[in-house]
């Protein structure tokens, strides 16, 4: 068991330093920097830029940088921003804690709703057919134009619309469909597997048959999407917080992609491989408790 | 508490499938205290009617009466879906008795009253043990009919005693019993009525076969060992599964390899199928040496498994299932099994498990080239003796005319005496003739 754990943290880590590496040589390859972008002062003149530059080490060749910005992380600070000329890690992680205010009640409040809407449609069948339409139809829409959407209502009806109300609201809406789709249709299918249909036939019914028998079998794959979810929180987070102005994750990498502030988005998006690969290590050792097959020697 | 009125009730039953007539039954009654023996060949509708019976899904349409009376106990067939995987067996028949005692003494009459059997989940048991579950938990619920499914396929005949042993008891005390198998003395041994849902044909005359000197398989010292826990390999947490086994089969010859319940006869028969690796040892099969590509292996040997329907996709049709194995004359195949090409359209899951197992066997046959090893693991015990008998028929011609070699996993005593020419036992890991 022990082993087990120490395998998956073994492989989180890798994967989140292949990211980083993945992450840095993009930003190498791609033509431009901080410097030659439109938000850099227009009146520097090119001897002031080369000068900056050699100051921030951007004339290094890219292994050189790499290895400065890993010793930078060692030392807690992920490089420094070009833009705000402070550690990018203090930066991003102050801006990291709104984020999650908005993400996850959104998260809870929607793996609550959707895993309680999807017991009750996978009971009464008909709900099914009367609700997945409309949850296919907000799965359609972009979550940009849902929270636009969301915003005019909430104006229209002069609801507040600074806060986090609004925004957690919008996430939830982006995930609801999401887990309500999955929790109804694997629930319906484990009702249906041969083991339920034989236990429903010798007399074992309501919640026994459910709690016992159907809840179980449907589990695995709801985890595994839960995993997922929370990445498409944080994802869906960032882009409300752009849209409505809330001082998270969202809005300050906006500004350093558009500024082209590598350092911070690079710490970004690192950050967020890091919360994913937790939240998948976590799914992956609730399923090894979930499942016997895993779980259990042959 | 029960009484002759309860049990089960036919009459003018006809269950079709589409447009095809499954079966007609003009009259069929089982009364509380009787034991009814259910035959027919493979396909005849044994399961589908068993299901109808216990008002479980089918694909088929049914008109005519069907009256059942009293608290049903269905022993299924298929042993692999009618568990649950995510619990463990105690609790699966605990949740079936009136209390956790009932339950405990069930498992334990039928040999499963250990607690290291108690606590495991479904797929640590063998298939025998699992069936056993299975007929625990219709017992438990103290039916006033019980509808046995072929419940004694995968036990040796010290467990199928104690079964129909259960079952006769069960009859003693008022209940109905209504008995599906292929298998004609099981019905002798009952003492009872039978029900024929088909005629049985005439067997055919055996085809003589004969042994060449070349071989077509040859096991040296084949050792494999599991481990307890799957990311440990260290040598004090493994339990051994073959122990030095050596085996050869000549060209022609059939070998029957017996021996108790997980003795380790699938594992050798996965080993040389290479579905998994010897710890030490060598393969030989043909030519081909074991460790070499998988191509060639393929059309060496050939595992029939003790599942076949779960060697077949489900989502396929028979002729698409074939297709994937690139099997030419499709129909032809089909044919000599005993099987008509109608099915050919037919999905794998509206197959009775006999069928299935001949759609398996017949695309293992067309894929292995001459001299190739032909492995059977418990893959026959569905069908009945007649088509039994075409499938045989079949294999013994291929025995004599390209040479292919078989290994065949029973317990079936009579059916190794019949068919095989040597018969190898094999005991926790070990060989012996």
């Amino acid at each position: 068991m022990l082993n087990f754990y120490v395998r998956r943290l073994a492989a989180a880590l890798w994967q989140i330093g292949a990211a980083s590496l993945l992450c840095f040589l993009l930003f190498h390859i791609v033509p431009g920097d901080y410097y030659s972008a439109e938000l850099y002062q227009p009146q520097a003149n090119p001897a002031q830029v080369a000068a900056a530059r050699h100051a921030a080490g951007l004339d290094l060749p890219w292994y050189s940088q790499y290895g400065a910005w890993v010793a930078s992380c060692w030392a807690g600070e992920g490089g420094r921003s070009l833009a705000y000329q402070t550690p990018a890690l203090p930066l991003v992680a102050a801006r990291l804690g709104p984020t999650l205010q908005i993400a996850l009640p959104a998260l809870a409040g929607a793996w609550c709703l959707g895993l309680a809407l999807g017991l009750v449609a996978a009971r009464q069948r008909w709900l099914i057919l009367a609700a997945e339409p409309l949850a296919v139809t907000l799965l359609l829409v972009p979550d940009a134009v849902a929270i636009s959407l969301l915003l005019w209502l909430a104006v229209w009806l002069g609801w507040p619309v600074s806060g986090a109300g609004l925004p957690r609201w919008g996430v939830l809406a982006s995930l609801l469909p999401v887990v309500f789709l999955h929790a109804s249709g694997g629930l319906w299918q484990a009702a249906d597997l041969p083991f339920v249909q034989l236990a429903r036939s010798r007399g074992v019914q309501g919640w026994r048959l459910w709690r016992r028998l159907i809840l179980p079998a449907a589990a695995s794959p709801l985890v595994s999407l839960a995993g997922l979810t929370v990445a498409q929180a944080i994802g869906s987070a960032m882009l409300v917080e752009m849209l409505t102005g809330w001082p998270g994750l969202g809005p300050l990498f906006l500004e350093s992609v558009q500024a082209r502030d590598y350092p911070v988005v690079l710490v970004v998006i690192l950050l967020l491989a890091a919360i994913m690969a937790v939240a998948n290590l976590v799914a992956d050792l609730a399923l090894y408790q979930l499942d016997p097959r895993i779980r259990e020697p042959q | 508490m029960t009484s002759s009125e309860h049990g089960l009730h036919l009459r003018e039953f006809t269950v079709r499938i589409g447009r095809q007539r499954l079966f007609h039954i003009p009259e069929l009654t089982v009364r509380g205290g009787t034991v009814v023996g259910l035959a027919g060949e493979s396909g005849s509708g044994k399961t589908m009617l068993l299901r109808l019976a216990a008002s479980l899904s089918t694909a088929a349409q049914t008109t005519g009466h069907c009256e059942v009376a009293g608290r049903i106990g269905y022993i299924p067939q298929d042993l692999t879906a009618s568990l649950s995987p995510y619990r463990p067996v105690l609790e699966q028949v605990a949740m079936l008795a009136e209390s956790h005692e009932d339950a405990v003494a069930m498992l334990a009459r039928l040999g499963l009253g250990s607690g290291r059997l108690l606590a495991a989940y479904p797929h640590q048991l063998s298939g025998g043990e699992r069936q056993r579950v299975l007929i625990a938990q219709a017992l438990v619920l103290s039916p006033d009919l019980i509808l046995a499914d072929e419940p004694t396929s995968q036990l040796d005949a010290a467990w199928e005693q104690v079964v129909l042993t259960l079952l006769l008891e069960a009859a003693r005390e008022g209940r109905a019993v209504l008995f599906a198998s292929h298998r004609e003395e099981l019905f002798q041994q009952l003492g009872c009525s039978v029900y024929r849902l088909s005629d049985p044909t005439p067997p055919l005359p055996p085809v003589a076969s004969r042994v060449r000197a070349e071989r077509v398989l040859e096991v040296q010292d084949a050792s494999k060992a599991y481990a307890t826990r799957w990311w440990t390999q260290a040598a004090r947490e493994r339990i051994p599964a073959l122990d030095r086994v050596s085996l050869a089969i000549h060209a022609g010859e059939t070998v029957a390899l017996v021996g108790p319940s997980g003795a380790g006869k699938s594992t050798l028969a996965r080993c040389i199928a290479r579905r998994e690796r010897l710890d030490t040892g060598r393969i030989v099969a043909g030519r081909i040496v074991a460790g070499d590509t998988q191509r060639p292996w393929r059309s060496a040997v050939q595992l029939v498994s003790q599942e076949p329907s779960e060697s077949l996709n489900p989502r396929l049709t028979v002729a698409a299932c074939l297709a994937e194995a690139s099997v030419p004359e499709t129909g032809r195949w089909l044919e000599r099994l005993g099987l008509p090409a109608s099915i050919l359209a037919r999905r794998v899951t509206a197959l009775s498990e006999g069928q299935r197992a001949r759609v398996a066997l017949a695309r293992s046959l067309s894929v292995l080239e001459d001299g190739g090893l032909l492995i059977l693991d418990e893959s026959l015990s569905g069908l009945d003796d007649a088509t039994r008998a075409v499938v045989w028929r079949q294999i013994a011609a291929m025995q004599a005319q390209s040479g292919m070699g078989c290994l065949l996993i029973t317990h079936d005593a009579k059916l190794a005496a019949q068919v095989a020419g040597r018969v190898v036992r094999l005991e926790a890991g070990r060989a012996s003739c």
